[in-house]
């Protein structure tokens, strides 16, 4: 304090809100609030204006704090912001008509008090659980939108007697309140306007559980879909489709002779004819609590083939690396590394496999060209070149697999591509906790299990009914790849009832 | 010989700015023979594929490719193109990272069309 003028501290975000309070009269005097830069000089306490000015602001704070604390209910821990148009303290400060353009001056400025009465976000947290904004008149959130920003971790929230009309009028919180438990929006006209909202504010609230007062998820129910809804895109599992299990066994071969035997990799599958190349992403986003330092990229920079960022014909042409030599070289050249066990890390793993036709045929038979196999790898590697700190980097690894050339290999690897970023961890399928929480059923018949698992899949491939893709696969031996072929050989001739409706064209 | 980089880099940047802006709009990218495998599910096919890309739970979406990397592939001179980036949806604040792999196929009339597309939410 200085004088009568109070200097605060706060950030460009409050100063913002805070200075929406300028002009405001109350008591009889107009407050004066002013944003200064800092090392800037601060008004001299001389100045009679500026006296009152700043008393005034502190006076309109500690009014806040008053209506704040009538308003908190300790024991609920419920912070009570309903009906704040009859507020006998906003009332006697001059807020007299209540509309939208009091409400977004005002609200944000409580919301600056407010979050400045804890020291720490725990405290914050612990103390205000939950928020009623009812009976405001509010027909959207945008006046209250600073509520999200301060308590974003509350569990309840009551929006109830409001003047809500659709989905919309809440929208720009979807993404927020990702703690909410409870919300209730009845008395709103969204009730009866969009009588299906309550669907899409589930989708918006992973956690909900009670809506207007009905049960919508038991916390099982919440624990097993959050991960679903952890993404706005869920995620699943691998696709696995192998041919033989020709991808499965590379795969563990790969994994195992690149950490201890890279020339013997070289050997089993590599030709004068396998490419390789790196590329680096330095700009990965990574979730805060992953946000560990990145160890350098110097051993990896030369050879990195980043066409984003590469635009000189040389390095990106040199870059390419082919034959047996060339990729030795290069591999020589990397640290060496350990893969997670992938028998026992395999949640460290998420492998694809698609069959692939067309590849260049090695023996020159088949001028249309062989089937082959694409494999898509994610998961992480610790490389081992520093002996004192752990180097984790995360990987995406994309193999063509085709038939060798007679008198090598059987299997050899036409493309290996190798994306490299800082390690975080794997994206969790979404379905993983609904696996976790479901007992398995008596009895389980893993054989049932596993043709189930075919059908439908060549259900989501072809369209086609469970009955006719049971038919389908039956035919072929329960072999996927060999039924989706007969399948799409024999699309014209199937019934229309072959297809699930509206999937068929 | 440099070319199928200059194609691959095309493809990737007029597939993005397609998808961002209407992704409805991907269909002539893709043919009956095509395959899109989005998060582990195949669907075969222009209309399946974009039916599905259409029924993705968001509206808005931003792609930002970081790498790019292609190389030459198949007997018919197709491009293999392993993108990785981040992507952000909605109001969605924190960016995913993707992994996607395209493989092109010539058309025979002097374009390319994408035969497998396989996108993947890599980690979070």
């Amino acid at each position: 304090m200085k004088g009568d003028s109070v200097i605060i501290t706060a950030s460009p975000e409050d100063i913002e809100q805070i200075s929406k309070l300028n002009n405001f009269m109350f008591a009889g005097a107009t407050l004066r609030i002013k944003a200064y830069e800092r090392g800037s000089t601060p008004p001299s306490a001389g100045s009679e204006e500026k006296k009152a000015v700043s008393q005034s602001a502190q006076e309109t704070k500690e009014k806040f704090r008053a209506i704040l604390a009538t308003r908190y209910d300790g024991n609920l821990k419920l912070l009570n912001l309903s009906a704040l148009a009859q507020d006998a303290g906003l009332l006697e400060m001059g807020f007299g008509t209540f509309d939208g353009k009091t409400t977004s001056k005002l609200f944000p400025a409580l919301m600056v008090v407010a979050d400045q009465l804890f020291k720490t976000w725990q405290e914050k947290r612990d103390a205000i659980v939950s928020v009623s904004l009812a009976n405001n008149g509010l027909s959207d959130v945008s006046g209250v939108t600073a509520l999200a920003q301060t308590f974003p971790d509350i569990k309840n929230l009551d929006l109830s007697s409001n003047n809500f009309k659709d989905l919309k009028s809440i929208a720009s919180w979807r993404w927020k309140f990702r703690s909410l438990e409870t919300l209730v929006l009845s008395n709103n006209p969204i009730e009866t306007q969009e009588p299906n909202f309550n669907v899409e504010i589930m989708k918006w609230f992973p956690r909900l559980q009670n809506l207007n007062y009905v049960q919508v998820r038991t916390p099982e129910e919440v624990a097993a879909t959050l991960e679903a809804v952890n993404t706005p895109i869920p995620i699943s599992g691998p696709d696995f489709r192998d041919v033989s299990q020709v991808g499965e066994n590379f795969i563990r071969q790969f994994v195992a002779l690149y950490d201890s035997d890279r020339n013997a990799l070289l050997s089993s599958f590599y030709d004068a004819e396998s490419v390789h190349s790196i590329a680096i992403n330095m700009s990965a986003p990574r979730n805060r609590e992953h946000s560990t330092p990145v160890p350098g990229w110097d051993a990896y920079m030369k050879h990195s083939r980043n066409l984003v960022k590469l635009t000189y014909a040389g390095p990106r042409l040199n870059r390419r690396y082919k034959g047996i030599q060339a990729i030795q070289q290069v591999w020589s050249e990397l640290p060496a590394t350990r893969h997670p066990d992938l028998a026992t890390e395999s949640a460290k793993y998420l492998i694809e496999c698609h069959p692939l036709p067309g590849l260049a045929d090695p023996s020159g038979q088949n001028p249309g060209g062989v089937d082959g196999l694409i494999i898509t790898m994610h998961g992480e590697f610790e490389e081992q070149n520093t002996s004192t700190e752990k180097a984790l980097r995360s990987f995406s690894r994309t193999f063509v697999l085709g038939p060798g050339a007679p008198g090598g290999s059987p299997i050899r690897v036409v493309s290996d591509m190798l994306g490299l970023r800082a390690w975080a961890p794997l994206a969790m399928p979404s379905n993983q906790a609904n696996i976790a929480t479901q007992a398995p059923p008596p009895n389980v018949n893993i054989e049932q299990q596993q043709k189930e698992a075919m059908a439908g899949q060549l259900m989501e491939k072809t369209g086609m009914t469970m009955e006719f893709a049971v038919l389908c696969l039956e035919q072929t031996g329960w072999q996927l790849p060999q039924a989706f072929d007969a399948f799409q050989q024999n699309r014209d001739k199937l019934p229309p009832n072959a297809f699930i409706a509206g999937i068929a064209g | 010989m440099a070319d199928f980089l200059n194609i691959a880099k095309q493809f990737t940047e007029f597939y993005y700015n397609q998808f961002d802006l209407d992704r409805k709009q991907l269909a002539p990218l893709y043919r009956d023979n095509s395959m899109l495998t989005f998060e582990s599910a195949s669907v075969a096919g222009t209309a399946g594929i974009v039916e599905k890309l259409s029924a993705l739970p968001f509206e808005k979406v931003k792609h930002q490719v970081s790498t790019l990397d292609a190389q030459p592939s198949g007997e018919t001179g197709g491009i293999l193109i392993l993108v990785t980036g981040a992507l952000l949806v909605d109001e969605e604040q924190r960016p995913m990272n993707y992994s996607q792999t395209f493989q092109l196929l010539p058309d025979g009339q002097g374009s390319y069309f994408i035969f497998n597309d396989i996108f993947k939410l890599v980690f979070g």
